[in-house]
């Protein structure tokens, strides 16, 4: 079965990633008190006011769209510095993100496919754009709470030869911590 | 006819040091102990405004020495400056939230997880009663933001000489919904 072409439009119930890599921790902190949750590093953009997404299918995880999509962002994972592992992806119906407000004001979720050269493509590639006047840490927990609130954890597994650590033993933690106490998860 | 006093037949009697024994006291012995007491309560009062005598004193809790370590060995070294791992902090950042928590770790829900933002500031993380709280600490602005009944709180404080009033508010009106 051929892959999915995505149109120029985000579909509502489009399944919208954020990809998850481990985050160091401070060089003097021995982490005497564990977090279940997500780690804000991962909804945070260094570079500007667009937050990258990956579509991963049109209602769901589809694994044609994975396959492409992990490729990507494991040599995503080596061109930082130190290298990290990816872990997987968070994900969320589109019309979750779509819409939503920070103080009053709307997000946007746009395609943006990335014509480039092998693994420097991504035809999949969204991103949402910061209200003007929001700082990026505040967009950054909003993003936060919405995948949070309404998403769920896609774990990349040891079929897809990463290397796995303590990172994501806790992800999954968190997923089954977050099912648990989603009282959204049914809709 | 001799008419005894209240004083001297009461059955229970309070008495102060001054009474102890006032009566086999020369009276003069007794008046200078009483302008000794009288004058040290009076400068108590002297010295110190009614709030301040009344203010409860800050339990500090136990976690903040660790972390207050934990902040001041990841400051940026020489060595790890030049190729920045995000594993650092700058000393400004540093300092600042060691202020932070040197005035609000009694008003916290909880020992806090810390880390880097990708942009330098101090993230730390609480568990509530209510869900996850973030405070995010920069030198020149401190942002809380928490999530209640599912919608998220936010504030952002940039006078920071009113830090602590303003965590309190804050964490008070999450108590309350």
């Amino acid at each position: 079965m051929a892959r999915w072409k995505p149109d120029k439009k985000i579909g509502k119930h489009e399944l919208i990633g954020r990809r998850l890599f481990d985050e160091p921790m401070l060089i003097g902190y021995s982490e005497e008190q564990s977090f279940e949750g997500l780690d804000l590093r991962n909804f945070e953009e260094k570079r500007d006011d667009e937050t990258s997404l990956d579509r991963l299918g049109r209602t769901g995880v589809e694994k044609g769209v994975k396959n492409y999509l992990l490729r990507r962002a494991i040599a995503a994972s080596e061109n930082f510095k130190p290298k990290r592992t990816f872990n997987g992806w968070f994900t969320v119906a589109a019309h979750f993100i779509e819409g939503e407000q920070i103080n009053g004001k709307a997000i946007s979720l746009i395609a943006s496919p990335i014509i480039d050269e092998d693994l420097k493509e991504n035809i999949y590639h969204a991103h949402v754009v910061k209200p003007d006047e929001t700082d990026s840490i505040v967009m950054a927990l909003y993003l936060r709470h919405l995948f949070t609130k309404y998403g769920k954890a896609h774990p990349v597994n040891n079929d897809n030869k990463l290397t796995l650590n303590t990172f994501t033993s806790k992800f999954l933690i968190v997923k089954n911590f977050i099912n648990k106490i989603n009282p959204f998860k049914s809709r | 006819m001799y008419s005894p006093t209240a004083d001297e037949v009461a059955s229970i009697q309070i008495k102060t040091p001054i009474d102890w024994n006032s009566k086999i006291r020369k009276p003069g012995v007794t008046e200078r102990y009483k302008r000794l007491i009288m004058r040290s309560k009076k400068d108590l009062s002297d010295t110190k405004l009614e709030n301040d005598v009344y203010k409860l004193s800050m339990v500090i809790p136990e976690w903040l020495k660790s972390i207050q370590e934990s902040i001041n060995k990841s400051v940026y070294t020489v060595a790890n400056l030049e190729q920045d791992d995000e594993r650092s902090i700058n000393q400004e950042v540093a300092d600042a939230a060691s202020d932070f928590f040197l005035k609000t770790a009694d008003l916290l829900p909880s020992e806090p997880h810390i880390y880097r933002s990708k942009k330098g500031d101090l993230v730390s993380e609480y568990k509530t009663n209510t869900g996850n709280l973030t405070i995010i600490i920069s030198p020149s602005f401190v942002i809380l933001f928490a999530i209640v009944n599912g919608d998220p709180v936010e504030r952002k404080i940039t006078k920071l000489n009113v830090v602590r009033m303003e965590v309190e508010e804050f964490l008070g009106s999450l108590a309350t919904g």
